[in-house]
């Protein structure tokens, strides 16, 4: 843009709006360049008000001009204020703030959204509301991952054509809902994303989708409030645009221009046009029959044949009787017919979608030709054949043709007839009666019958045939016999053949269907293509699903929590009352199931499948494996598993590091060394989830050359970790690689040097309340098992007593409780005591000591010791006595209690109050921290 | 506290003016401004929490929230009584450094809701470093009687309790 003298624009105008009247075009004209002079000037200095008054003066000029305003010597007058106000900001320099425009004019034609934490704006256009935008903002996560997953699959599908066909869908789906709210940069990129896929998939391909698809991530995420907006991504832009650009001859794409279609008065010879309007009709009741066919195969040529010609005729006589809008629709359509016909394009999906519309559209304009032809007026267009037209245009651009392999073995586990009734199309006894003549009658026609049926011989030639059959050939067939005599050709024989089989081979129900009127072939179609989804979908059925805000879901979550609360308080009490009331407690246990189904209930709220975090962790190996040269087969089984919002949400960072471990350094550096080994040079990483024992377990496994425990070992010394291997189990081995210390392991050779940020897992995962376990077998892989509670509501735990105070140990961290002898404790110079326990010495605490309990056992043997660990260190803590197992819902403690050492929380306890949950690792810091003291 | 913010202007104290909360502690009685008091309830069982400062009583379940419990006698460092039936749990909201928090005070009785004006009010008298009067708001006169107008919000900062916690 040419460097613009605003003094001097600003200036001019000044002068005009003095001399300009309503009727002074020429001027005005002048002013509304001026205007938009300013507004694009104001844009760029970041003068966002005046860019929205400079803009809207201009409409204002705009309507003068078109005389729409009732006052436009008021306007005009209006217009000199701003004028004068532009002068302000632009020759003063005074502050846009300080700047009073004219309320009407300060009203922006956009609605603006304000990204929150970004502070960004985005304008939206006029009529676009903010809720749209946010739907869409929102329906956005679901649809990228689902593009993930697509691309994903992409490479070990078999089915890639319908992939990309999915992917372009998604892609042209996506550019034009950002279009309509004005994100032009989403729809460039989109657009052109487009463009790329439409000239043929290579591998690139793949990956510049992935990429669209990150920063598509990244942006959404930021409109979310999630993150800071992404620079728009040139490099992407060029790379798409480049294979473009290679093609660009051959891309003859023409540039769709959808015009609306006039009202059509009839002339010339009516009787053509009746005759046209009877023609056309059977030819479309024809062509769906057909189309039923190709729905089912679609390569069927006959079909195909059939319909194409259908299309082509109706074109013909329309375009002679001048009728545009059917002429033109059919023309389109046979177009894509076409293409069919070539076996470029294969009429699937919205190809064969777009057929069907054509043909209803048709039918309405023959319809409304029909009635024009009664009525003698003109003939009304259709609302939306335009957009058809588009449809279709779009599907002959778009469609490659990647040959579809079809699963002819897959067979429809759903009846066709229980889809039609279930999807309401059709009713129980329509089937039924469809049924009844879909039987086959029970004798064969016989060949000699068809012959004469279809006049190939006569019925005398027939009975001479025959008795040469009875004395001469018995066992030879008629067919041949027929021949020999030369009473009809080899061909004709085989034609007969062929109509025997069909005749013992009984129609398709859905043939009957639209035979019989109980259904249009249209919704047999639909139905057709729903049983094949489902036969391909493993498991079938789609849940409906409402979004709700996560905050008033955990409220419910919080209230039902509480409601259990006092249900049990209330069974307690009435469980003490004893037998005096033999209906009360018969009602209360009723309101104990129902109140404990409610909980149930309630905590499944919150849980999701793991499958997200799944699919995160599938791109990384194929990121990683891409970068490391490593071939790696990613498996993963469980991904429906459902766990608790948070701790999916939580598990990922860890998840992360140990696949990016599994790959750096399981999994053998080199495919050729993984062949030295006599192992397949395609490594596998399996990602598992699975439920077990209460517990989740998610499972990271690699089939690579395990750990190494010489080299862990020896960093363990040098750390200063362990004095010697002696007494070591593996695992205890292995959980060293969890050590900070370990984090930095390349001292440990390449192989098995794993430890990168295990300490970090570990922490997260524990902070779950979960723990990692390390299976290991050299040579042979690495087993990480990561076992999570299912909520993080409630845990199981074990009720203890010390003095008069009661406490609560997760069960999860227990291992044993026993009843200890006098020789089983031993004292250390006196103060410290340590309990034999499987052969090994385990610090015993006495949490009466630790916590200042009055009036508690202070004779260990007249107490119980739990045996609890945390990390990997075991430690006995002695109790009064065990009261019991219990479900728990935990209640944090409050701000203001936040730090208390050994307390990992709150629960409310049967009898309404409040239980304290013990934090085993803070206990054993507190513990070590107060036998400094002693 | 220092001595500047000692000095409490006459308008200042203007906006103290307004309803109270009394209750009794020993024999001196005390005011909560009314906005920060959510509910008074009963004494119930409380479930004590180690390694807390003295004063902190516990926890207890209010309607499935757990909150901690202050014994207002302790951290006045006055004279510890046993629970009598008049003894009661004022549930307050406090400033934390997160928002508010909810918490309980134990007080020896609760006394009565009193209007106090402004020309009822005086400035919180200075005992010098020996006595810390850094949470008393002001003092108001009602007659005969002296209420010790409390600012709840430092006699029970969310800080001192952590920090003396982990200690």
């Amino acid at each position: 843009m040419p460097e613009i003298n605003m003094d001097e624009i600003v200036e001019k105008l000044s002068e005009l709006s003095v001399f300009a009247g309503p009727g002074d075009l020429q001027e005005l004209a002048q002013m509304h360049t001026y205007f938009i002079n300013v507004r694009d000037w104001a844009k760029e200095q970041g003068y966002k008000k005046t860019a929205i008054v400079a803009d809207n003066s201009a409409d204002w000029i705009e309507k003068i001009v078109l005389q729409e305003l009732s006052d436009p010597e008021e306007a005009l007058k209006v217009l000199g204020q701003v004028i004068s106000s532009f002068q302000q900001l632009v020759i003063t320099r005074t502050d846009e703030k300080e700047i009073n425009y004219p309320d009407e004019l300060q009203k922006s034609k956009t609605e603006s959204i304000i990204i929150e934490g970004t502070g960004q704006v985005i304008e939206l256009p006029e009529n676009v509301d903010t809720e749209i935008f946010q739907q869409f903002i929102q329906s956005q996560e679901l649809n990228l991952e689902e593009m993930e997953s697509l691309l994903l699959s992409y490479n070990t599908s078999e089915d890639k054509g319908n992939i990309i066909a999915e992917l372009k869908r998604k892609v042209h789906t996506l550019k034009g809902e950002s279009g309509i709210l004005g994100l032009n940069d989403i729809q460039e990129l989109c657009h052109l994303a487009e463009d790329r896929i439409e000239q043929g998939v290579t591998p690139d391909l793949i990956d510049q989708l992935f990429l669209l698809k990150d920063w598509l991530k990244k942006k959404f995420d930021a409109f979310a409030g999630k993150g800071i907006m992404p620079p728009f991504p040139n490099d992407l832009k060029q790379e798409l645009m480049k294979k473009q650009g290679v093609k660009d001859k051959k891309e003859t794409k023409p540039t769709i221009e959808v015009k609306g279609f006039e009202p059509k008065v009839l002339g010339g010879d009516l009787d053509l046009v009746r005759d046209f309007v009877q023609e056309a009709t059977e030819h479309l009741d024809n062509c769906d029959i057909h189309l039923l066919t190709l729905e089912t195969d679609p390569e069927e040529s006959d079909a195909l044949n059939a319909v194409f010609r259908a299309f082509h005729t109706i074109k013909g006589v329309s375009g002679f009787l001048g009728l545009d809008e059917i002429k033109q629709i059919s023309h389109e359509a046979e177009n894509l017919l076409d293409k069919a016909r070539k076996k470029e394009l294969l009429l699937i999906g919205d190809a064969i979608d777009v057929v069907f519309d054509a043909v209803d559209a048709l039918k309405e304009c023959v319809e409304a030709v029909r009635k024009a032809l009664t009525t003698g007026e003109p003939v009304n267009p259709r609302e939306n054949s335009g957009e058809l037209i588009e449809n279709i245009r779009l599907i002959l651009q778009g469609q490659k043709i990647d040959s579809i392999p079809h699963d002819k073995s897959a067979k429809p586990k759903t009846k066709l007839g229980e889809i039609m009734v279930n999807s309401e199309l059709v009713t129980e006894d329509s089937i039924q009666r469809a049924i009844t003549l879909q039987k086959p009658s029970p004798e064969l026609t016989k060949v000699g019958e068809i012959l004469v049926k279809y006049n190939v011989i006569s019925s005398k030639q027939l009975e001479k045939v025959l008795e040469i059959q009875k004395n001469e050939f018995p066992e030879k067939p008629i067919g041949e016999i027929v021949v020999e005599l030369g009473f009809a050709t080899e061909e004709d024989i085989q034609k007969a053949l062929e109509r025997q089989a069909q005749s013992c081979e009984p129609p398709k129900l859905g043939e009957l269907l639209v035979q019989t009127g109980e259904a249009s072939s249209r919704e047999v179609a639909q139905s057709l293509r729903t049983q094949r989804a489902q036969s391909l979908m493993p498991q079938g059925t789609v849940t409906e699903a409402i979004k709700v805000d996560a905050n008033r879901l955990d409220q419910l979550v919080d209230m039902i929590g509480e409601l259990v609360i006092a249900e049990s308080m209330v069974v307690r009490e009435v469980e003490l009352q004893g037998d005096l009331y033999t209906d009360l407690s018969r009602h209360v246990g009723q309101l104990d199931k129902i109140t404990r189904e409610l909980q149930l209930m309630a905590m499944s709220l919150r849980m999701i499948p793991i499958k997200s975090t799944f699919q995160k962790m599938a791109r990384l190996v194929r990121d990683l494996s891409k970068k490391t040269g490593k071939l790696i087969e990613f498996h993963t089984s469980g991904e429906d598993t459902e766990l608790d919002k948070t701790v999916v949400d939580k598990i990922g960072d860890p998840l992360v590091h140990m696949v990016r471990n599994s790959v750096d350094h399981g999994i053998e550096s080199s495919p050729e060394e993984r062949v030295k080994k006599g192992k397949s040079p395609v490594g596998n990483i399996y990602l598992r989830a699975f439920h077990s024992g209460g517990n989740i377990h998610i499972q990271v496994e690699d089939d690579g050359a395990g750990l190494n425990r010489e080299a862990i070992v020896k960093k363990a010394m040098e750390k200063g970790l362990i004095r010697s291997e002696e007494g070591l189990t593996d695992s205890e081995i292995w959980n060293l690689i969890f050590e900070p210390g370990f984090s930095t392991a390349k001292v440990v050779t390449e192989v098995s040097g794993r430890g990168v940020g295990m300490d970090v897992v570990k922490k997260n995962i524990e902070a779950l309340r979960g723990n990692v376990e390390i299976q290991s077998t050299p040579g042979e892989g690495t087993i990480f098992t990561i076992r999570l509670p299912l909520t993080l509501a409630i845990i199981d735990g074990m009720v203890v007593r010390v003095g008069e105070e009661r406490y609560i140990l997760p069960t999860l961290s227990i291992i044993i409780s026993i009843r200890p002898t006098e020789k089983d404790v031993t004292t250390v110079v006196g103060k410290g005591e340590v309990l034999k326990f499987h052969g090994k010495l385990i610090n015993l605490y006495r949490l009466n000591r630790l916590f200042n309990i009055p009036n508690a056992v202070e004779k260990y043997t007249d107490g119980t010791v739990v045996v609890v660990e945390t990390g990997n260190t075991q430690i006995g803590l002695l109790v009064d006595e065990i009261l019991g197992q219990q479900q728990i819902v935990i209640k944090s403690l409050g701000e203001a209690l936040k730090g208390v050492p050994g307390i990992a929380g709150g629960a409310i306890m049967p009898d309404g109050r409040v239980g304290l949950i013990l934090d085993i690792a803070g206990i054993l810091k507190l513990a070590e921290e107060s036998a400094t003291f002693v | 506290m220092t001595d500047q913010e000692k000095i409490t202007s006459k308008h200042e104290l203007k906006s103290l003016a307004g309803k109270y909360l009394t209750f009794k502690l020993a024999n001196e009685t005390y005011g909560i401004e009314i906005l920060k008091v959510q509910e008074i309830i009963g004494l119930m069982s409380i479930t004590s929490i180690p390694r807390t400062p003295h004063f902190v009583r516990g926890v207890i379940n209010l309607r499935g929230k757990v909150i901690p419990v202050i014994e207002l006698r302790k951290k006045f460092e006055m004279e510890a009584v046993e629970d009598t039936d008049h003894t009661c749990i004022i549930v307050v909201q406090v400033m934390g450094v997160n928002g508010p928090i909810t918490m309980g005070v134990i007080v020896d009785e609760v006394s009565e809701v009193i209007d106090i004006a402004d020309n009822q009010i005086e400035p919180a008298p200075s005992f010098g470093a020996t006595i810390d009067t850094a949470f008393i708001m002001a003092m108001g006169k009602l007659g005969e009687s002296v209420v010790i107008l409390l600012d709840i919000d430092k006699v029970l900062s969310a800080n001192e309790i952590q920090s003396l916690s982990s200690l």
